[in-house]
């Protein structure tokens, strides 16, 4: 991981791909106790409620059918 | 903090991290707590939201939410049924109807316009005496078109 900052001081942190998906495994584990392949298939499932805090946090953190993923059926 | 979204070199997060994980803003003047989850997509040489979360808190605990300020640009799912611009509000109806699970329709929310709320209505001490200029200025920069119908 490498930090630097804006020329406000905001710092940036950008994450290696292994670093990203550690980091998103390690959120969805924090909040559902399970991981993010199966957060995925419950979610698409239907297994999951929208308007749950978590689950819509992690549907924007996984970027669910946003940027070209398809979204869950 | 911003951070490029690893894979998608115009794609970026806007949030607090804490040992590397999400974690909510602490605010001056109250107990509360305020959540931001942004992403940012750039597009054409724009920025463009693609999400955001905003979550008051009554303390560091998600499970404390108070009010969500929530949007995505595109339904997560195939059969999403809710305006994708929401608010939810963790309170009931006299009824006893709880309000929590609702999706209540909002216009996009500008985050000056929630925190320009913490201030003026929940004791948040704005750390700049120009606080007021500096939110206007910001906000003025919030030009994306609000979604039609959802």
């Amino acid at each position: 991981m490498r930090i630097t900052e804006t020329a406000a001081g905001t710092p940036i942190v950008e994450r290696t791909l292994d670093e990203e998906a550690a980091y998103l495994e390690r959120q969805v584990q924090r909040e559902m106790g399970m991981s993010v392949a199966m957060f995925k298939r419950a979610y698409s499932a239907g297994d999951l409620e929208d308007g749950n805090v978590a689950v819509d946090y992690l549907v924007s953190l996984l970027r669910i059918g946003q940027n070209g993923q398809s979204p869950a059926a | 903090m911003v951070a490029p979204i690893a894979g998608y070199p115009d794609a970026f997060k806007l949030t607090r991290l804490v040992d590397d994980d999400d974690a909510p803003l602490e605010l001056d003047g109250t107990t509360a707590h305020l959540f931001v989850a942004q992403i940012v997509v750039v597009q054409d040489g724009r920025c463009k939201t693609e999400s955001y979360i905003y979550r008051l808190q009554a303390d560091a605990s998600a499970r404390s939410w108070l009010i969500r300020w929530e949007y995505r640009r595109n339904p997560p799912s195939t059969d999403y049924p809710y305006p994708r611009a929401h608010v939810h509000v963790n309170a009931t109806f006299p009824d006893g109807e709880p309000l929590g699970r609702q999706h209540i329709p909002a216009p996009r929310m500008p985050l000056e316009l929630v925190i320009r709320y913490l201030i003026s209505d929940r004791g948040v001490k704005p750390r700049s005496e120009d606080w007021d200029a500096i939110l206007e200025g910001s906000a003025a920069c919030f030009d994306d078109p609000q979604p039609a119908a959802r």
